[in-house]
């Protein structure tokens, strides 16, 4: 082969890849437009509200679950709102988040939502609002997670014990390589990937694309994770 | 403008968003497919978009909204690549995984490809394959001319010393 025939070859793979993608874009869009979650915006939190918000719970919430997690392992464990669903007074669905109490910088860490369905059916949470994760967050970090995979399906809840499995991840969710033109955005390191979050006290919240991000199942409280930088 | 990715007062109005979105999605598309695959180029670039849709108001105040959005998008795809380990790699850059060969194609372009970096891949399809100038390419693909270049002249030694390509 010579490099005429090569050029050639990149054009082919080139026609090809349009041949896929032509005809696509007007659902694209429309999919982008369910996926964000259009029907409910979301809104941004005043800076100084949001950081409030972010350090009360780690007072509130941290102060519990750090002394819990003092005394047992290195596995967070967060109750649900207590006002849907108090241990032991017959919630009829809980939920919580689980993670270890200490991450490194930059790395991913395997995490679950545990959901208890006391309710005696299943719960299926349809269409593309079922897109959740697990994000790290602090008074000086807000989330910047958004939603890849499970758009496109159903979550179902069945009875009794549900784990769903996830990663978060110890990372800025984008970064720049100093072309873009917000100067908020961390810079990208050399292999192009984004930087890890710098080390500190975080929060682990429940987030989505709606205002709920699994609607018909209660908000897991917030866990506390000590952020670590690599070795 | 405030940190990014915290949730925004959406002020911006639809038809704006819809109208940016509708003009920078076919080169994202074409920028991230080119990158990360078929599949997951595509599903990052409806991934991306949403981040846009979702964020309308700094969207629309960017400078390069199409080389940002592929920052954004290229980030959305290296987590699905992630999760999805098993896949093998080259499968990935195949248009469609596991068909025959057809008659004239390059059998060792597709695993050639997948060694290369997403940006490498990126630049080698983009330039040469869809035929867009360097400074379209690097506008695509959020990076600098030179940059650009950098991953172009990467990309295109690898291939042609993979292929075994006389010089």
């Amino acid at each position: 082969m010579n490099d005429d025939e090569l050029l050639d070859r990149l054009r082919a793979h080139a026609d090809e890849l349009e041949a896929v993608r032509s005809g696509t874009i007007g659902r694209m869009l429309t999919d982008a437009r369910a996926r964000s979650g259009d029907a409910s915006v979301k809104r941004r939190k005043p800076a100084l509200l949001g950081a409030a918000i972010a350090l009360a719970t780690v007072v509130v919430v941290g102060g519990a679950v750090w002394r819990y997690a003092a005394q047992r392992r290195t596995i967070h464990v967060s109750a649900s709102d207590p006002a849907t669903s108090l241990p032991g007074q017959g919630a009829a669905v809980t939920a919580r988040i689980e993670l270890p109490d200490t991450i490194v910088g930059g790395s991913q860490v395997e995490a679950a939502l545990v959901i208890d369905n006391n309710t005696g059916a299943s719960i299926t949470i349809p269409g593309c609002g079922p897109s959740w994760a697990i994000a790290l967050t602090n008074a000086s970090h807000a989330s910047d997670i958004a939603f890849a995979l499970p758009c496109r399906e159903a979550l179902v809840v069945q009875t009794g014990q549900t784990k769903f499995p996830t990663v978060v991840t110890a990372t800025f969710a984008v970064c720049s390589n100093g072309t873009s033109n917000d100067d908020t955005t961390p810079k990208c390191l050399a292999d192009t990937s984004p930087p890890p979050l710098p080390p500190g006290d975080y929060t682990a919240i429940l987030v989505g694309l709606g205002k709920d991000p699994l609607p018909g199942i209660p908000n897991p409280s917030p866990v506390t994770v000590h952020l670590v930088a690599a070795p | 403008m405030g940190r990014i990715g915290g949730n925004e007062i959406l002020e911006a109005g639809d038809d704006d968003i819809e109208a940016l979105l509708a003009q920078v999605a076919p080169g994202l598309q074409r920028a991230l497919v080119a990158s990360f695959g078929a599949d997951v180029g595509a599903e990052a670039t409806v991934d991306a978009l949403a981040w846009a849709w979702a964020r309308r108001r700094r969207a629309l105040s960017l400078s390069n909204p199409g080389g940002y959005l592929y920052r954004v998008g290229a980030s959305f795809a290296r987590r699905s690549i992630q999760r999805a380990g098993r896949q093998r790699e080259r499968d990935r850059f195949a248009v469609v995984p596991d068909r025959p060969v057809p008659d004239g194609s390059e059998p060792g372009l597709t695993p050639a490809l997948a060694h290369l970096s997403p940006q490498q891949r990126g630049a080698v399809v983009l330039v040469h394959g869809y035929g867009f100038t360097l400074g379209d390419a690097a506008v695509s693909l959020g990076c600098s001319v030179s940059s650009l270049r950098n991953h172009l002249d990467r990309g295109m030694t690898r291939l042609r010393t993979e292929l075994g390509v006389d010089l």
